[in-house]
């Protein structure tokens, strides 16, 4: 079997929180970022990141995760940003047609100032 | 005598468990890599068996990890790169209607499996077994020209 691994580290920067997962999130990791991001959501920085650069694979319950942390954030009227996408994960977001409905930024410091 | 293979095909039968994904994902890029397939196109037909393993797993089995599944991997490198995929499941109440995109308009989380399943590969086919269970069989050529892509379900096959 794998040794799927994914570690989430959580940074607070003033008012925002970025998120940043490293390793595969498919089903047997993606309950763990919505765990991360569900105690996120609660305490409601007006903006949460969440960097990409060290997930290299994505699969559809990790985007169902983004979004609904997405629409929960919006609802609050809080930013959600995705910052420095992996080729993995860009492919996954460009199938489903979300690179036009997420907010994306190449870098963490154009997240940051976005 | 020109004794290069031009056709390779291994199975494996494995427990449905999510834990076994990691795995099953990179046995296809390298498959997928060594046949021919650029590094994205590998990338993306790991995605779609993955996809369809996920599928399996949640509604066919219901999340039950002691599932098995069977899968057969065909790589052809002549006369083109094409990798043929088949995924035997015990599965017995699925209905095949239900096995369908959804609009990608509507922005919520969830059903996009078969979406990117459909996208990625040309072929996509999902059919009762005789035996019992669901087949899917799923197929990709290189792309070097325009093709016209098929995707069906159907009924009783074997």
């Amino acid at each position: 079997m794998g040794d799927n691994i994914l570690q989430i580290n959580v940074e607070v920067e003033e008012n925002t929180t970025i998120v940043v997962p490293s390793g595969d999130i498919d089903l047997s990791k993606s309950g763990e970022l919505r765990a991360v991001l569900q105690q996120i959501l609660i305490e409601a920085p007006s903006k949460i990141i969440v960097d990409l650069e060290a997930v290299s694979y994505m699969d559809s319950s990790g985007v169902a995760t983004l979004i609904e942390a997405f629409q929960l954030s919006k609802r609050a009227e809080n930013d959600f940003v995705l910052c420095c996408l992996s080729d993995g994960v860009k492919s996954i977001i460009e199938l489903a047609r979300l690179d036009q409905i997420f907010s994306i930024h190449p870098t963490r410091d154009d997240a940051l100032e976005s | 005598m020109n004794t290069e293979r031009t056709t390779t095909q291994f199975t494996i039968e494995f427990p449905i468990s999510p834990a076994w994904f990691q795995t099953i994902r990179r046995l296809m890029s390298t498959s997928s890599k060594q046949c021919g397939f650029s590094d994205r196109d590998a990338g993306q037909i790991s995605m779609a068996v993955d996809e369809a393993m996920a599928n399996i797993h949640k509604h066919g089995y219901q999340l039950d990890k002691s599932g098995r599944v069977t899968l057969q991997v065909t790589t052809h490198i002549t006369p083109a790169t094409r990798i043929d995929i088949q995924l035997d499941d015990e599965t017995e109440h699925v209905d095949l209607e239900s096995i369908r995109s959804r609009e990608l308009e509507d922005i919520r989380p969830g059903g996009l499996g078969v979406h990117l399943i459909q996208t990625i590969m040309d072929e996509s086919n999902w059919s009762k077994r005789e035996s019992g269970g669901v087949r899917l069989v799923l197929s990709k050529k290189r792309k070097n020209h325009p093709h016209m892509k098929s995707v069906k379900c159907e009924g009783t096959h074997g």
